[in-house]
């Protein structure tokens, strides 16, 4: 598998909760469907599922508040000015 | 302030040539009046490059005033420079003419992936730490690097898992990324402290295993310990910005202060359950004993 395709499959476990679902329930399976060789299949057997879990579900959060910042006030700049 | 000493100041190794450590905060909109209120007690702040993209007018003549009361760093969050994958030529080149237009003290992006195959994941994350990414980021960083004139200051990220298929420790990857590109870091020291505390490992071996020398900002904030699914466990730290900076990270700086013989940026970066505004200032003085602790452990005169 080329290390290309390996970020897009992480990309795609980041992002579509309903293949993480699958690859959780059978690892090995999902793998072997995105064409894994038998060994990489092996290596992601033994991913720490916790810490993708929780990776996913704070990616997806962040989607969700990605507007939270605004760009500063003008009017609270100019007010602000001061010479030193 | 010598406003016309920051406006036309060259981005890259503006540090080194800057006569002391400088101290601030990330510019948030919720902070802005205190920000401006206390501007005295605040070297730099650090604005984010993508939240000024979409504003059409004004945005460069107010950070013009802005840069009349503070040094300016400019922190990009979505170009996902450590990819076996191209950075998007449009946002490339969106804040390279933002960064041209901006002349800040600094500029910095991160060490991460952010999409893949027209998925994006909308935050950063870690790409696992091969020769294959080191390559991919340094074609990456060499893209940017001739966009905007200069390069970038290169952060290393928290990441809750290990990214699979890694053969190599995040400290050598990120010191391999460095050294081929040419890049100096902007260290952010709890994105070390939760990946060392969630790996398993002592914060501060995993400190000295990177190339501190390399160090010319420095990111400071706090995070929380939360449960893992389906768990009352609480055993990973998730960087939220959203907390108290630890006492260790100070411990940290510290140490950071004693290794470096060039001036450092420190940033603390909060992005919501604000203190009370003298609780930041509180912060930033920390960080200023900090790392002159360091620097007279070191006999470190700038």
């Amino acid at each position: 598998m080329s290390i290309q395709n390996i970020e897009i499959f992480m990309a795609k476990l980041y992002t579509d909760h309903a293949l993480l679902s699958q690859f959780l329930n059978d690892k090995k399976t999902v793998a072997r469907d995105h064409g894994f060789t038998e060994l990489e299949c092996l290596h992601l057997d033994n991913i720490d599922e916790v810490g993708l879990i929780m990776a996913a579900n704070s990616f997806t959060k962040k989607r969700h508040c990605s507007k939270k910042h605004e760009p500063m006030d003008p009017n609270i700049i100019n007010h602000g000015v001061h010479d030193e | 302030m010598a406003v016309a000493t920051v406006v036309g100041m060259v981005a890259e190794d503006a540090a080194i040539n800057q006569p002391k450590d400088y101290f601030g905060l990330g510019w948030r909109p919720e902070l802005t009046a205190e920000i401006l209120a206390n501007s005295q007690q605040i070297d730099v702040v650090e604005i984010i490059a993508e939240q000024f993209y979409s504003r059409k007018h004004g945005v460069y003549e107010e950070l013009k005033l802005l840069s009349n009361v503070v040094y300016i760093a400019i922190h990009g969050v979505s170009l996902g420079l450590a990819s076996s994958h191209s950075v998007d030529r449009s946002r490339a080149a969106k804040l390279a003419d933002f960064v041209k237009k901006i002349k800040p003290l600094i500029w910095s992006e991160h060490l991460a992936f952010v999409r893949a195959g027209g998925y994006e994941i909308g935050h950063l994350a870690a790409p696992p730490w091969l020769p294959e990414t080191i390559q991919g980021a340094i074609r990456n960083i060499k893209q940017i690097t001739k966009l905007v004139g200069s390069k970038p200051l290169l952060e290393n990220i928290a990441t809750l898992v290990k990214p699979p298929f890694s053969a190599i420790s995040e400290q050598r990857w990120t010191s391999e990324i460095l050294n081929q590109s040419g890049c100096n870091q902007l260290l952010d020291l709890h994105n070390l402290y939760a990946n060392a505390v969630n790996f398993g490992e002592d914060p501060f071996d995993y400190l000295e295993q990177f190339p501190i020398n390399k160090v010319r900002a420095v990111h400071l904030s706090g995070g929380i310990y939360v449960n893992e699914p389906n768990s009352q466990i609480k055993s990973r730290l998730v960087d939220d910005h959203k907390h108290d900076i630890p006492e260790e990270l100070y411990e940290m700086l510290t140490v950071v202060g004693s290794i470096v013989r060039h001036p450092v940026i420190v940033i603390i970066e909060r992005d919501g359950n604000y203190p009370d505004f003298p609780i930041l200032l509180d912060q930033l003085n920390k960080a200023r004993d900090a790392v002159a602790k360091g620097r007279k452990k070191a006999k470190v005169n700038l």
